[in-house]
């Protein structure tokens, strides 16, 4: 998850974002540095930015750790430059059940998928792979996570051939489409290993079981009919069609 | 120090994730900063002599950066939409806490602004730095960076005077 601030809220004596970045790569001299330290001692919103920005440095190089997985990055930003807005248009299926478009489901084609229970996948086969930000923290996340109210998410795919994608969180109440951002049909991918997906999702107030799809196709799909395949008793993607599943429990911040 | 394209790529693990931040406030998002960032650390690979070791390098991406968006911003195809509420006063006199709001108008008036300007403006603004920082990164006195904020004071109160 690459993120990125700007605070200039601080008060008058306190570090600049410059001398941050010396401190860290280490340019200041003896003085200047006993100086930056001593204060930082006192400074509970210079403490903090410094945790933001390490933080955010983290995120940055996990992405793209070095010079030539970086080129490959902003390919894949070049092709998706969208970014998921929390609130979307809902859409509406003949059954009545109201989705949230904000979901956005990937699906590979592939041999008849084989049923899989909720959170695995086949090695090897298309699927996602999520960060989550918590406060200043981001960490690499899984299936099976406790995540709360207030996480952001951020995910990446890795898919051996190009396809069209879509992820939806589906919860008790409803199905969200976090990919594409807009739009009523599946969003093109191309190949690669941990592309990020240029969107980040803010988690809702509403607590239990969610569920993220990813589903891979080979040819454009309806997100309607994907949706609807999936909220049903059993999840039944469409044919030749890839399904990455990760399931999270939405708790109280303890 | 001199820069070589082994040094380059082992500086980026350390001033990539800077220059990213900076160009990310500076352009407003992410796909651009990212370009930015390839652009500024692959021109370092082709020509490492562009550092001549003067300056901290810390000093020297900061300069970089800051050029690189800025070329950014002027040949934009699509300008941000001005917010049309008060314009900004910018220079040291105003509150120098970036809104959201505030952010996109004076991500708008970059590229009309005066180069020297522009370039105080997203030190001063963006990066919250001081007189003497802002003159190391641009290798003037104080006094002058004092001089400059004056004149993006200026400048900016006849933009807000415009029809």
């Amino acid at each position: 998850m690459t993120t990125a601030s700007n605070d200039n809220s601080r008060g008058p004596d306190c570090l600049s974002d410059f001398t941050i970045d010396q401190w860290m790569a280490d340019e200041l001299s003896p003085e200047q540095r006993a100086a930056a330290d001593a204060h930082v001692q006192t400074c509970a919103d210079c403490k903090a930015r410094i945790t933001t920005i390490e933080a955010e440095t983290a995120a940055f190089l996990s992405q793209a750790p070095t010079l030539a997985v970086h080129g490959e990055l902003i390919r894949e930003l070049e092709s998706a430059r969208r970014k998921v807005a929390r609130n979307r248009a809902l859409l509406t299926l003949s059954s009545g059940i109201v989705l949230a478009a904000v979901v956005s489901l990937v699906i590979f084609p592939r041999p008849p998928l084989e049923s899989e229970p909720a959170g695995t996948r086949t090695k090897g086969s298309a699927h996602i792979d999520f960060f989550i930000k918590r406060g200043e923290q981001v960490t690499p996340g899984a299936s099976g996570d406790t995540v709360h109210p207030g996480d952001l998410l951020r995910f990446t795919y890795t898919s051996r051939q190009n396809a069209q994608l879509a992820l939806i969180n589906i919860d008790r109440q409803r199905a969200t489409v976090y990919y594409p951002s807009e739009g009523e049909t599946s969003a093109p991918v191309t190949q690669g290993e941990k592309r990020a997906l240029d969107f980040s999702v803010e988690l809702d107030q509403q607590l239990g079981t969610e569920r993220i799809y990813a589903v891979f196709c080979r040819e454009p799909f309806q997100l309607v009919d994907v949706i609807q395949s999936l909220t049903g008793p059993q999840p039944n993607p469409p044919d030749d069609c890839t399904l990455d599943t990760i399931t999270l429990e939405k708790a109280p911040l303890p | 120090m001199a820069l070589t394209p082994a040094s380059v790529d082992q500086l980026y693990k350390r001033y990539a994730p800077q220059a990213y931040r900076r160009a990310r406030c500076v352009l407003g998002n992410d796909a651009d900063a990212h370009e930015v960032v390839q652009d500024v650390f692959v021109s370092l690979l082709e020509r490492p002599e562009q550092y001549k070791g003067q300056s901290q390098l810390t000093t020297f991406m900061y300069s970089v950066v800051t050029h690189a968006c800025l070329n950014r911003v002027r040949n934009q195809r699509n300008r941000l939409r001005l917010v049309r509420e008060t314009l900004p006063v910018l220079g040291h006199d105003s509150d120098r806490t970036l809104t959201p709001e505030t952010s996109a108008v004076l991500r708008s008036m970059l590229a009309s602004m005066p180069a020297e300007l522009a370039a105080v403006a997203i030190y001063y603004h963006w990066d919250g730095m001081t007189h003497d920082e802002i003159a190391r990164v641009l290798e003037c006195s104080p006094r002058h960076v004092g001089d400059l904020l004056e004149r993006l004071n200026a400048w900016s109160a006849r933009r807000e005077k415009q029809p």
